[in-house]
């Protein structure tokens, strides 16, 4: 239960931290060309989501691969397990996206 | 090692946090440069038209000379009269010659009843003295010309004198 708890949270920080990561560092790279920096960083922020959850996922790869050994062997409980991962790295990408946003001066 | 990974990573700290302090108001600004450069641009765009109307608008030449001849004073026939026109025109035509491609704005129409007034114009024997009584300025300059025949004018010569003293109607 721990390892799954521990792997849960580590799936929704990563998708946070890659997030908040790709925004905020990358911005840095608009400011040195003189582009706007709130601008560039909420458009790298909804541009990176998707990809924060597969990075948090650990590959799109083996996900998927799980997920249809849930669905072919009826292994429910591994599906689930793999639902709620993905879940978890979404809200962290959401939160991270948020994040963002707020700090931009939208929403 | 460790001390230049400290460094690497407390410079992009660093640069992070600045940029998150800094980020809203370097974008306004930002904002205000780009606003600022479209009505620049906005500006200059109508300056260029201005200058380009400015341009059209002022310089306007003169291309023709119109002159319209009355004769008056002693009667004479028709076809005489038609002669005596046409060759006061083209006259007068010939006198106003310098002012074509003259612009007309910088061009002082008073100088122009000047140039005709008490001219006399011989026509098959007859001599006309010239008037204007109306100017026109325009890209065309019309100009209404009376001529009296030197018979009458000679015997007037005290009138001609006194009403060189009076200007022509000019319209521009």
């Amino acid at each position: 239960m721990d390892d799954f708890l521990a792997k849960l949270l580590l799936s929704f920080f990563t998708a946070l931290g890659v997030v908040l990561g790709a925004a905020i560092i990358g911005s840095l790279a608009a400011i040195l060309v003189g582009h706007p920096p709130l601008r560039t960083m909420t458009r790298l922020a909804l541009e990176i989501k998707i990809w924060a959850i597969a990075a948090a996922m650990g590959g799109t790869f083996s996900a998927i691969e799980i997920i249809s050994q849930g669905l072919m062997q009826g292994h429910i409980r591994v599906l689930a397990k793999q639902l709620l991962f993905i879940i978890m790295a979404f809200i962290g990408a959401q939160l991270g996206y948020w994040l963002i946003q707020v700090l931009a001066g939208g929403e | 090692m460790r001390y230049l990974a400290c460094f690497i990573l407390g410079f992009i700290l660093g640069a992070c946090l600045t940029n998150l302090l800094l980020a809203r108001q370097q974008e306004q600004l930002y904002l205000s440069k780009s606003a600022l450069e479209q009505h620049l641009a906005s500006a200059r765009e109508e300056i260029a038209r201005l200058k380009e109307n400015l341009a059209a608008e002022s310089y306007q030449a003169i291309v023709s000379i119109e002159p319209v001849i009355t004769i008056n004073g002693e009667k004479i026939s028709s076809v005489e009269a038609r002669a005596a026109t046409q060759e006061i025109s083209r006259k007068v035509q010939e006198l106003l010659a310098p002012l074509i491609g003259q612009e007309v704005r910088r061009l002082n129409p008073a100088l122009i009843p000047l140039m005709l007034d008490n001219r006399t114009v011989k026509v098959d024997g007859r001599e006309f003295t010239l008037k204007v009584t109306l100017l026109l300025v325009s890209e065309s300059v019309i100009v209404h010309v009376e001529a009296q025949p030197s018979s009458l004018s000679s015997v007037s010569r005290s009138d001609v004198s006194l009403m060189a003293g009076c200007p022509a109607t000019v319209a521009i």
